[in-house]
Protein backbone atom coordinates (compact mmCIF):
# COMPACT_ATOMS: atom_id res chain seq x y z
CA UNK A 1 0.00 0.00 0.00
CA UNK A 2 1.18 3.51 -0.82
CA UNK A 3 0.38 6.29 1.63
CA UNK A 4 0.75 9.86 0.41
CA UNK A 5 0.24 12.97 2.48
CA UNK A 6 0.56 16.13 0.37
CA UNK A 7 1.27 19.43 2.15
CA UNK A 8 0.46 21.83 -0.70
CA UNK A 9 -2.05 22.02 -3.56
CA UNK A 10 0.60 21.34 -6.26
CA UNK A 11 1.66 18.26 -4.27
CA UNK A 12 -1.99 17.20 -4.06
CA UNK A 13 -2.34 17.56 -7.85
CA UNK A 14 0.73 15.40 -8.32
CA UNK A 15 -0.71 12.77 -5.94
CA UNK A 16 -4.04 12.83 -7.81
CA UNK A 17 -2.12 11.70 -10.90
CA UNK A 18 -1.52 8.40 -9.09
CA UNK A 19 -5.22 7.78 -8.54
CA UNK A 20 -6.48 4.97 -10.68
CA UNK A 21 -9.38 2.89 -9.45
CA UNK A 22 -9.90 0.46 -7.85
CA UNK A 23 -8.66 0.68 -4.27
CA UNK A 24 -7.36 4.25 -4.40
CA UNK A 25 -8.88 6.57 -1.85
CA UNK A 26 -8.77 10.17 -0.74
CA UNK A 27 -9.04 10.18 3.05
CA UNK A 28 -9.29 12.88 5.70
CA UNK A 29 -10.99 12.45 9.08
CA UNK A 30 -11.77 8.78 8.28
CA UNK A 31 -14.97 8.91 10.35
CA UNK A 32 -16.75 7.21 7.44
CA UNK A 33 -13.80 5.51 5.77
CA UNK A 34 -12.58 3.57 8.82
CA UNK A 35 -16.00 3.14 10.41
CA UNK A 36 -16.82 1.06 7.31
CA UNK A 37 -13.54 -0.88 7.31
CA UNK A 38 -12.63 -1.46 10.94
CA UNK A 39 -13.56 -4.90 12.19
CA UNK A 40 -12.70 -6.37 8.79
CA UNK A 41 -9.37 -7.03 7.13
CA UNK A 42 -8.91 -4.30 4.56
CA UNK A 43 -6.23 -3.10 2.22
CA UNK A 44 -5.87 -0.37 -0.36
CA UNK A 45 -3.52 0.27 -3.23
CA UNK A 46 -3.21 3.99 -2.49
CA UNK A 47 -4.33 6.32 0.28
CA UNK A 48 -3.97 10.08 -0.11
CA UNK A 49 -4.44 11.75 3.26
CA UNK A 50 -5.64 15.35 3.24
CA UNK A 51 -5.20 16.18 6.92
CA UNK A 52 -1.80 17.85 6.64
CA UNK A 53 -2.74 20.29 3.92
CA UNK A 54 -3.21 23.80 5.42
CA UNK A 55 -4.83 25.20 2.25
CA UNK A 56 -7.64 22.68 2.65
CA UNK A 57 -8.16 23.57 6.31
CA UNK A 58 -8.62 27.29 5.84
CA UNK A 59 -11.76 29.45 6.00
CA UNK A 60 -11.48 32.89 4.47
CA UNK A 61 -13.56 35.69 3.01
CA UNK A 62 -12.68 37.00 -0.42
CA UNK A 63 -14.84 39.36 -2.48
CA UNK A 64 -18.03 38.58 -0.56
CA UNK A 65 -17.50 34.86 -0.98
CA UNK A 66 -16.72 32.68 2.03
CA UNK A 67 -14.36 29.87 1.09
CA UNK A 68 -14.39 26.83 3.37
CA UNK A 69 -11.58 24.33 2.85
CA UNK A 70 -12.80 20.79 2.18
CA UNK A 71 -10.70 19.36 5.01
CA UNK A 72 -12.12 21.75 7.63
CA UNK A 73 -13.64 19.74 10.46
CA UNK A 74 -17.29 20.13 11.40
CA UNK A 75 -16.17 21.70 14.71
CA UNK A 76 -14.01 24.24 12.92
CA UNK A 77 -16.88 25.29 10.65
CA UNK A 78 -19.45 25.32 13.47
CA UNK A 79 -17.26 27.59 15.60
CA UNK A 80 -16.19 30.02 12.86
CA UNK A 81 -17.52 33.52 13.51
CA UNK A 82 -18.34 34.33 9.88
CA UNK A 83 -20.16 31.02 9.48
CA UNK A 84 -22.20 31.74 12.60
CA UNK A 85 -22.93 35.28 11.44
CA UNK A 86 -23.94 34.61 7.84
CA UNK A 87 -24.76 30.92 7.68
CA UNK A 88 -26.57 29.78 10.84
CA UNK A 89 -27.92 26.85 8.80
CA UNK A 90 -24.38 25.57 8.23
CA UNK A 91 -23.35 26.17 11.85
CA UNK A 92 -26.44 24.23 12.98
CA UNK A 93 -25.77 21.34 10.60
CA UNK A 94 -22.07 21.09 11.51
CA UNK A 95 -22.88 21.40 15.21
CA UNK A 96 -25.13 18.38 15.25
CA UNK A 97 -23.20 15.87 13.15
CA UNK A 98 -22.37 12.73 15.15
CA UNK A 99 -20.59 13.17 18.46
CA UNK A 100 -18.01 15.76 19.48
CA UNK A 101 -15.27 13.28 18.53
CA UNK A 102 -16.75 12.90 15.03
CA UNK A 103 -17.15 16.67 14.62
CA UNK A 104 -13.54 17.20 15.73
CA UNK A 105 -12.23 14.86 13.07
CA UNK A 106 -14.77 14.42 10.26
CA UNK A 107 -14.55 17.01 7.49
CA UNK A 108 -17.15 18.86 5.44
CA UNK A 109 -15.50 17.70 2.22
CA UNK A 110 -15.72 14.12 3.43
CA UNK A 111 -19.38 14.53 4.27
CA UNK A 112 -20.21 15.81 0.78
CA UNK A 113 -17.77 13.46 -0.94
CA UNK A 114 -19.22 10.34 0.65
CA UNK A 115 -22.61 11.56 -0.60
CA UNK A 116 -24.70 9.74 1.98
CA UNK A 117 -28.41 10.43 1.35
CA UNK A 118 -28.56 11.34 5.06
CA UNK A 119 -25.52 13.65 4.97
CA UNK A 120 -26.24 16.86 6.88
CA UNK A 121 -23.92 19.23 5.04
CA UNK A 122 -24.98 18.78 1.41
CA UNK A 123 -28.59 20.07 1.74
CA UNK A 124 -27.34 23.21 3.50
CA UNK A 125 -24.72 23.97 0.84
CA UNK A 126 -27.41 23.33 -1.77
CA UNK A 127 -29.82 25.99 -0.45
CA UNK A 128 -26.98 28.44 0.18
CA UNK A 129 -26.02 28.30 -3.50
CA UNK A 130 -22.52 27.02 -2.75
CA UNK A 131 -20.07 25.81 -5.36
CA UNK A 132 -17.54 23.04 -4.99
CA UNK A 133 -13.99 23.94 -6.04
CA UNK A 134 -12.43 20.96 -7.77
CA UNK A 135 -8.74 20.41 -8.50
CA UNK A 136 -7.36 17.82 -10.90
CA UNK A 137 -3.99 16.17 -11.44
CA UNK A 138 -3.01 18.82 -14.02
CA UNK A 139 -3.54 21.56 -11.45
CA UNK A 140 -6.55 22.95 -13.27
CA UNK A 141 -9.48 24.10 -11.18
CA UNK A 142 -13.19 24.04 -11.97
CA UNK A 143 -16.22 25.07 -9.97
CA UNK A 144 -19.39 23.01 -9.78
CA UNK A 145 -22.75 23.92 -8.26
CA UNK A 146 -23.84 21.44 -5.59
CA UNK A 147 -26.50 19.94 -7.90
CA UNK A 148 -23.74 18.89 -10.31
CA UNK A 149 -21.24 17.75 -7.70
CA UNK A 150 -23.47 14.86 -6.62
CA UNK A 151 -25.66 12.97 -9.10
CA UNK A 152 -29.38 12.37 -8.43
CA UNK A 153 -28.41 8.75 -7.75
CA UNK A 154 -26.26 9.98 -4.88
CA UNK A 155 -22.81 9.53 -6.40
CA UNK A 156 -20.00 12.06 -6.51
CA UNK A 157 -19.60 13.06 -10.16
CA UNK A 158 -15.85 13.77 -10.12
CA UNK A 159 -13.23 12.06 -12.26
CA UNK A 160 -10.77 9.80 -10.47
CA UNK A 161 -7.97 12.36 -10.66
CA UNK A 162 -10.11 15.13 -9.12
CA UNK A 163 -10.63 16.26 -5.53
CA UNK A 164 -12.88 18.80 -3.83
CA UNK A 165 -10.60 21.41 -2.28
CA UNK A 166 -13.14 23.93 -0.99
CA UNK A 167 -16.73 25.12 -0.96
CA UNK A 168 -17.47 28.72 -1.92
CA UNK A 169 -20.52 30.37 -0.39
CA UNK A 170 -21.72 33.76 -1.64
CA UNK A 171 -22.44 35.99 1.36
CA UNK A 172 -26.17 36.59 1.65
CA UNK A 173 -27.69 40.06 2.01
CA UNK A 174 -28.75 41.48 5.38
CA UNK A 175 -32.37 40.37 4.86
CA UNK A 176 -31.46 36.72 4.40
CA UNK A 177 -32.49 34.06 6.90
CA UNK A 178 -31.19 30.50 6.69
CA UNK A 179 -31.82 27.53 8.93
CA UNK A 180 -31.32 23.79 9.20
CA UNK A 181 -33.29 21.27 11.24
CA UNK A 182 -32.85 17.54 11.58
CA UNK A 183 -34.97 14.66 12.80
CA UNK A 184 -33.17 11.57 14.07
CA UNK A 185 -33.83 8.85 16.62
CA UNK A 186 -32.41 11.02 19.38
CA UNK A 187 -31.37 14.64 19.84
CA UNK A 188 -27.61 14.04 19.59
CA UNK A 189 -25.26 11.51 17.97
CA UNK A 190 -27.88 10.55 15.45
CA UNK A 191 -28.22 9.89 11.76
CA UNK A 192 -30.86 11.99 10.03
CA UNK A 193 -34.22 10.46 9.15
CA UNK A 194 -35.31 13.75 7.57
CA UNK A 195 -33.57 17.11 7.29
CA UNK A 196 -34.80 20.48 6.09
CA UNK A 197 -32.54 23.35 5.07
CA UNK A 198 -33.86 26.71 3.94
CA UNK A 199 -32.55 30.05 2.78
CA UNK A 200 -34.87 32.98 2.10
CA UNK A 201 -35.01 36.76 1.93
CA UNK A 202 -37.40 38.82 4.05
CA UNK A 203 -38.58 41.94 2.27
CA UNK A 204 -41.06 44.21 4.00
CA UNK A 205 -41.97 41.37 6.31
CA UNK A 206 -42.64 38.91 3.50
CA UNK A 207 -40.62 35.95 2.29
CA UNK A 208 -38.93 35.90 -1.11
CA UNK A 209 -36.48 33.71 -3.01
CA UNK A 210 -37.14 30.69 -0.86
CA UNK A 211 -34.75 27.81 -1.42
CA UNK A 212 -35.69 24.70 0.51
CA UNK A 213 -33.91 21.33 0.56
CA UNK A 214 -35.33 18.04 1.72
CA UNK A 215 -32.64 15.62 2.90
CA UNK A 216 -32.53 11.94 3.94
CA UNK A 217 -35.59 11.23 1.78
CA UNK A 218 -34.37 10.52 -1.76
CA UNK A 219 -30.91 9.24 -2.69
CA UNK A 220 -29.67 12.80 -2.74
CA UNK A 221 -31.01 15.84 -0.90
CA UNK A 222 -32.92 17.95 -3.42
CA UNK A 223 -34.40 21.41 -3.84
CA UNK A 224 -38.01 20.95 -2.81
CA UNK A 225 -41.06 22.34 -4.61
CA UNK A 226 -42.63 22.80 -1.17
CA UNK A 227 -40.63 26.03 -1.01
CA UNK A 228 -43.65 27.55 -2.77
CA UNK A 229 -45.67 27.14 0.44
CA UNK A 230 -43.31 29.60 2.12
CA UNK A 231 -43.06 32.11 -0.74
CA UNK A 232 -44.49 35.62 -0.49
CA UNK A 233 -45.85 35.27 3.05
CA UNK A 234 -45.24 36.89 6.41
CA UNK A 235 -43.18 34.50 8.57
CA UNK A 236 -45.49 32.95 11.13
CA UNK A 237 -46.59 29.67 12.64
CA UNK A 238 -49.78 30.08 10.56
CA UNK A 239 -47.78 28.81 7.59
CA UNK A 240 -47.47 25.38 9.18
CA UNK A 241 -50.61 23.63 7.82
CA UNK A 242 -49.94 24.53 4.19
CA UNK A 243 -46.17 23.93 4.52
CA UNK A 244 -46.72 20.55 6.14
CA UNK A 245 -49.28 19.52 3.50
CA UNK A 246 -46.86 20.47 0.71
CA UNK A 247 -43.93 18.61 2.29
CA UNK A 248 -46.05 15.58 3.02
CA UNK A 249 -47.25 15.38 -0.59
CA UNK A 250 -43.72 15.88 -1.89
CA UNK A 251 -42.34 13.07 0.28
CA UNK A 252 -45.13 10.76 -0.91
CA UNK A 253 -44.35 11.57 -4.52
CA UNK A 254 -40.57 11.20 -4.07
CA UNK A 255 -40.51 7.79 -2.40
CA UNK A 256 -43.94 6.20 -3.01
CA UNK A 257 -42.75 2.64 -2.40
CA UNK A 258 -40.26 3.14 0.41
CA UNK A 259 -41.35 1.44 3.68
CA UNK A 260 -40.37 4.58 5.61
CA UNK A 261 -42.61 6.85 3.50
CA UNK A 262 -45.75 6.71 5.74
CA UNK A 263 -43.59 7.64 8.71
CA UNK A 264 -41.67 10.40 6.97
CA UNK A 265 -44.71 12.10 5.43
CA UNK A 266 -46.17 12.45 8.93
CA UNK A 267 -42.99 13.11 10.92
CA UNK A 268 -42.04 16.02 8.69
CA UNK A 269 -44.74 18.06 10.47
CA UNK A 270 -42.66 18.47 13.63
CA UNK A 271 -39.61 19.31 11.58
CA UNK A 272 -41.51 21.90 9.54
CA UNK A 273 -42.61 23.48 12.81
CA UNK A 274 -39.00 23.51 14.10
CA UNK A 275 -37.88 25.16 10.85
CA UNK A 276 -40.49 27.92 11.09
CA UNK A 277 -39.52 28.51 14.73
CA UNK A 278 -35.83 28.80 13.80
CA UNK A 279 -36.63 31.24 10.98
CA UNK A 280 -38.85 33.38 13.22
CA UNK A 281 -36.13 33.54 15.89
CA UNK A 282 -33.70 34.79 13.28
CA UNK A 283 -36.13 37.28 11.80
CA UNK A 284 -36.83 38.71 15.26
CA UNK A 285 -33.11 39.07 16.01
CA UNK A 286 -32.61 41.20 12.88
CA UNK B 1 7.07 4.71 7.27
CA UNK B 2 8.80 6.76 9.98
CA UNK B 3 6.20 8.82 11.83
CA UNK B 4 7.20 11.71 14.10
CA UNK B 5 4.66 12.98 16.58
CA UNK B 6 4.31 14.08 20.19
CA UNK B 7 2.93 11.54 22.63
CA UNK B 8 1.97 12.73 26.10
CA UNK B 9 4.35 15.66 25.83
CA UNK B 10 7.34 13.73 24.49
CA UNK B 11 8.51 13.70 20.88
CA UNK B 12 8.47 10.18 19.47
CA UNK B 13 9.60 8.70 16.18
CA UNK B 14 8.52 5.20 15.14
CA UNK B 15 8.52 3.04 12.05
CA UNK B 16 4.81 2.24 11.67
CA UNK B 17 2.59 0.85 8.93
CA UNK B 18 0.69 3.99 7.77
CA UNK B 19 -2.66 2.20 7.84
CA UNK B 20 -2.27 1.02 11.45
CA UNK B 21 -4.91 2.59 13.66
CA UNK B 22 -3.85 4.93 16.45
CA UNK B 23 -5.63 2.76 19.06
CA UNK B 24 -3.43 -0.18 18.01
CA UNK B 25 -0.30 1.99 17.91
CA UNK B 26 -0.97 3.15 21.46
CA UNK B 27 -1.77 -0.27 22.86
CA UNK B 28 0.71 -2.42 20.93
CA UNK B 29 3.66 -0.17 20.14
CA UNK B 30 3.64 2.06 23.22
CA UNK B 31 1.90 -0.31 25.69
CA UNK B 32 -0.50 2.48 26.66
CA UNK B 33 -3.63 0.45 27.34
CA UNK B 34 -5.78 3.21 28.85
CA UNK B 35 -7.67 3.87 25.61
CA UNK B 36 -10.06 0.96 25.07
CA UNK B 37 -11.53 -0.43 21.89
CA UNK B 38 -15.17 -1.42 21.99
CA UNK B 39 -17.14 -0.71 18.80
CA UNK B 40 -14.31 0.12 16.41
CA UNK B 41 -16.55 2.44 14.39
CA UNK B 42 -16.69 5.73 16.25
CA UNK B 43 -19.90 5.09 18.15
CA UNK B 44 -18.95 4.27 21.74
CA UNK B 45 -16.18 6.73 22.62
CA UNK B 46 -14.14 4.23 24.69
CA UNK B 47 -11.01 4.90 22.59
CA UNK B 48 -11.20 8.70 22.91
CA UNK B 49 -7.86 10.52 23.13
CA UNK B 50 -6.85 14.11 22.44
CA UNK B 51 -5.33 14.95 19.08
CA UNK B 52 -3.99 18.52 19.16
CA UNK B 53 -6.14 19.05 22.28
CA UNK B 54 -9.38 17.90 20.57
CA UNK B 55 -11.22 14.75 21.61
CA UNK B 56 -11.20 12.22 18.75
CA UNK B 57 -11.66 8.46 18.33
CA UNK B 58 -8.27 6.73 18.22
CA UNK B 59 -9.88 3.88 16.27
CA UNK B 60 -10.53 6.31 13.39
CA UNK B 61 -7.05 7.84 13.06
CA UNK B 62 -4.32 6.23 10.98
CA UNK B 63 -0.68 6.16 12.08
CA UNK B 64 0.37 7.88 8.85
CA UNK B 65 -1.82 10.84 9.72
CA UNK B 66 -0.01 11.51 13.01
CA UNK B 67 3.01 13.23 11.45
CA UNK B 68 3.62 16.49 13.30
CA UNK B 69 0.59 16.17 15.60
CA UNK B 70 0.17 15.92 19.35
CA UNK B 71 -1.49 12.92 21.00
CA UNK B 72 -2.56 12.91 24.64
CA UNK B 73 -3.88 9.75 26.26
CA UNK B 74 -5.29 9.16 29.74
CA UNK B 75 -1.75 8.17 30.81
CA UNK B 76 -0.64 11.69 29.90
CA UNK B 77 -2.94 13.24 32.50
CA UNK B 78 -1.28 11.70 35.53
CA UNK B 79 1.95 13.66 35.70
CA UNK B 80 4.64 12.02 37.83
CA UNK B 81 2.16 9.37 38.91
CA UNK B 82 -0.25 11.89 40.45
CA UNK B 83 -3.82 11.73 39.21
CA UNK B 84 -5.11 15.00 37.82
CA UNK B 85 -8.19 16.91 39.01
CA UNK B 86 -10.61 15.28 36.55
CA UNK B 87 -9.45 11.77 37.46
CA UNK B 88 -9.79 12.50 41.19
CA UNK B 89 -13.24 14.00 40.69
CA UNK B 90 -14.40 10.81 38.91
CA UNK B 91 -13.15 8.77 41.90
CA UNK B 92 -14.68 11.08 44.51
CA UNK B 93 -18.10 11.06 42.80
CA UNK B 94 -17.99 7.31 42.19
CA UNK B 95 -18.40 8.10 38.50
CA UNK B 96 -16.81 4.74 37.71
CA UNK B 97 -18.41 1.32 37.83
CA UNK B 98 -16.73 -1.23 35.57
CA UNK B 99 -14.27 1.43 34.37
CA UNK B 100 -14.17 0.46 30.69
CA UNK B 101 -15.65 3.74 29.44
CA UNK B 102 -13.81 5.87 32.00
CA UNK B 103 -10.62 6.77 30.09
CA UNK B 104 -12.76 7.89 27.13
CA UNK B 105 -15.14 9.83 29.39
CA UNK B 106 -12.22 11.57 31.07
CA UNK B 107 -10.50 12.46 27.79
CA UNK B 108 -13.77 13.88 26.40
CA UNK B 109 -14.07 15.88 29.63
CA UNK B 110 -10.47 17.09 29.27
CA UNK B 111 -11.15 18.20 25.67
CA UNK B 112 -14.29 20.04 26.78
CA UNK B 113 -12.66 21.83 29.72
CA UNK B 114 -9.62 22.89 27.68
CA UNK B 115 -11.98 24.67 25.31
CA UNK B 116 -14.71 25.72 27.74
CA UNK B 117 -13.70 25.97 31.42
CA UNK B 118 -17.21 26.83 32.59
CA UNK B 119 -19.63 24.61 30.67
CA UNK B 120 -23.36 24.47 31.34
CA UNK B 121 -24.96 21.14 32.18
CA UNK B 122 -26.29 20.98 28.60
CA UNK B 123 -22.82 21.64 27.18
CA UNK B 124 -21.37 18.83 29.32
CA UNK B 125 -24.10 16.44 28.19
CA UNK B 126 -23.45 17.31 24.53
CA UNK B 127 -19.66 16.97 24.91
CA UNK B 128 -20.08 13.52 26.49
CA UNK B 129 -22.93 12.32 24.29
CA UNK B 130 -20.45 10.32 22.21
CA UNK B 131 -19.27 8.33 25.24
CA UNK B 132 -21.45 5.41 26.17
CA UNK B 133 -21.47 3.94 29.70
CA UNK B 134 -22.89 0.43 29.79
CA UNK B 135 -23.21 0.51 33.59
CA UNK B 136 -25.29 3.70 33.23
CA UNK B 137 -23.63 5.96 35.77
CA UNK B 138 -24.28 9.16 33.86
CA UNK B 139 -25.61 11.12 36.86
CA UNK B 140 -22.38 10.64 38.80
CA UNK B 141 -20.30 11.35 35.69
CA UNK B 142 -22.10 14.66 35.20
CA UNK B 143 -21.50 15.59 38.85
CA UNK B 144 -17.81 14.65 38.53
CA UNK B 145 -17.36 16.84 35.44
CA UNK B 146 -19.11 19.80 37.08
CA UNK B 147 -16.93 19.43 40.17
CA UNK B 148 -13.73 19.04 38.13
CA UNK B 149 -14.58 22.16 36.12
CA UNK B 150 -15.11 24.12 39.33
CA UNK B 151 -11.84 22.91 40.85
CA UNK B 152 -9.92 23.68 37.66
CA UNK B 153 -11.35 27.22 37.57
CA UNK B 154 -10.25 27.73 41.18
CA UNK B 155 -6.73 26.49 40.36
CA UNK B 156 -6.61 28.82 37.33
CA UNK B 157 -7.62 31.81 39.52
CA UNK B 158 -5.07 31.04 42.25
Amino acid sequence: MTFLQPNTLPELAQCLGEMSAPDCHLIAGCTDFLAKRNNTAWDARLLISLVNLPELQDIHLDNNVLSIGAACTHSQVEEHLLVRQYFPALAAACGNVGSKQVRNRGTVGGSVGNASPAGDIYPVLLVLGAQGVVLNSKESVRRLPMEELVSPQGKLTLAEDEAITAFELPLPGPDNCNAFVKLGEQAHVTIAKITLAVSLTLREGKTEQVRLALGAVARRAFLARSAAALEGQPLSRDLLPAFFAALSAEIEASIPNRPSMPYKRQAVKGLADDLLAALMDQAQAK
Amino acid sequence: MIVNFTLNGRPVSRDLPPQKRLIDVLREDFLLTGAKESCGEGECGACTILLDDKAVHSCLVLAGQLEGHRVTTIEGLAENGELDIIQNAFIEHVAIQCGFCTPGMIMSTKGLLLQNPDPTEEEIRIALSGNICRCSGYVQILAAVQDAAKQLREVAKA
